[in-house]
């Protein structure tokens, strides 16, 4: 990681926006059990890690936000701390190896945005399935009930629920992706140049 | 030399108590690690373990059980699953009715809440961000011990322009008619507002001759006492795997 002074302190603000949204309304989110919480958290902290990718346009660069931010996270109090530090490293690889398969360019973005944003629908097979002790088909059983809730259908129509889940998903990450796009716009409108890809003091 | 550390202490006590930096990341990991793979008895194990610890390496971990912020947050872990887990079998107080399966599962998550606040208190209190810092770079993560450290400096600005900037935005009318627009200047407003400060953090690290390349972190000698501790919790890890 061989970063410029100022791509460095990019990183930690655009990692202490991440991490304000985390420790604050995470811990609410959660401590609340609001269903989807995992889903607006990880689109909310999307949108400002791409912004952030416009000014440290550099391989790796969402990813390194997202180990600040789980290093935040670590340091708050509230609730369980554990799952949701695995929801943003993992949300971090993902957003980052799209980054690095499209470019980050508009589509890009969209790419990325939608395949971190599978990742709350996944989590929970692994945290609550593997590491919980729930059983993954006792998630799937979980995830098949509150989506059938979500959408008004049965059980019954798993498949239709799972495409529908996985729809939402996808399309809450390319709006925070979009969301991004738009305010990085703005942002150099308004003067905030982004940081060019060669290394600048 | 750690100031919080006791004086009256005789030397190889001195070294007992305080762990280098890195091996306090260890005993950190090590409550989260066997927090997260632990349940029933082991659990318990664990969480002896991590107040005897705390007890021992980082008594300000335990100040930490004080705060009424946390019971405030953990509360909800042990009522919550009392009420909403069928069936209620349990007459308490008052012919209320409460689920034995919730409040063992209320329990669990209570006493895993309360190690890892435990553990990351202790870690917080008593390693500088500065050495945390140094712990990231020996391990090759150039610049990252920097960066967590700007973050760290700037996450109660943040929380503080994000909660002024919407409130502002509410009272102005803001988020009525279009989510979506007020949103996006919300969030321009409150990046702008961190970009400028971010370039006067800029200014004041080039000011000191700041690069990240310059930086040689100390590196992370382990004394025979820091080795004890790895010796001792590796043990207890693999103990608690196997059995």
């Amino acid at each position: 990681m061989r970063y410029s002074v100022r791509e460095l302190v990019y990183v930690g603000v655009f990692g202490g926006l991440w991490g304000a949204i985390e420790i604050s309304a995470g811990s609410a989110l959660h401590a609340l059990a609001v269903p989807f919480a995992g889903l607006l958290l990880g689109a909310a902290g999307l949108t400002i890690a791409l912004v952030g990718r416009l000014y440290v346009p550099r391989p790796g660069s969402v990813l390194v936000m997202a180990l600040v931010t789980a290093f935040l996270k670590m340091f708050s109090v509230g609730g369980v701390v554990v799952t949701p530090i695995i929801g943003i490293l993992m949300e971090g690889v993902l957003a980052e190896g799209s980054l690095l398969l499209f470019g980050s360019s508009r589509a890009g973005f969209a790419v990325s945005g939608a395949v971190a944003t599978l990742w709350p629908l996944v989590q929970p097979f692994v945290t609550q399935g593997l590491l919980g002790g729930v059983g993954v088909l006792g998630v799937y059983d979980g995830v098949l009930r509150l989506g059938g809730k979500l959408f008004g259908l049965t059980p019954a129509s798993a498949l239709a629920i799972v495409a529908l889940l996985v729809a939402m998903h996808a399309a809450a990450g390319v709006l925070a992706a979009m969301m991004a796009w738009r305010v990085g716009t703005a942002l150099r409108a308004r003067g905030h140049q982004w940081t060019s890809a060669s290394p600048s003091r | 030399m750690d100031k919080r550390e006791p004086q009256s202490m005789t030397g190889t006590a001195r070294a007992i108590v305080t762990p280098a930096p890195a091996v306090r990341l260890g005993l950190l990991m090590w409550s989260v690690v066997m927090t997260v793979v632990s349940s029933g008895w082991k659990l318990g194990v664990v969480f002896a373990g991590t107040l005897a610890l705390a007890a021992v390496v980082h008594p300000g971990g335990l100040r930490v059980l004080r705060r009424p912020a946390l019971w405030f947050g953990l509360t909800p872990l042990l009522v919550l699953p009392l009420f909403l887990i069928e069936p209620r079998d349990l007459r308490v107080a008052g012919g209320l009715a409460v689920s034995s399966v919730g409040l063992t599962l209320g329990l669990s998550m209570l006493v895993r809440a309360i190690i890892i606040a435990v553990a990351a208190a202790g870690f917080s209190a008593t390693v500088s961000i500065r050495e945390l810092a140094d712990v990231l770079e020996a391990a090759g993560l150039r610049g990252l011990g920097f960066a967590l450290g700007v973050a760290v400096h700037n996450v109660q600005q943040s929380h503080h322009v994000w909660t002024t900037t919407a409130r502002a935005f509410r009272l102005r009318g803001g988020f009525r008619t279009s989510w979506w627009r007020h949103g996006r200047l919300l969030l321009v407003t409150v990046v702008s507002t961190m970009l400028r400060r971010a370039d006067d953090t800029v200014v004041a690290a080039q000011a000191r001759g700041f690069s990240a390349d310059r930086v040689r972190p100390a590196r992370a000698r382990l004394s025979a006492s820091d080795w004890w501790w790895i010796a001792v919790l590796a043990a207890v890890a693999a103990a608690l795997l196997v059995v």
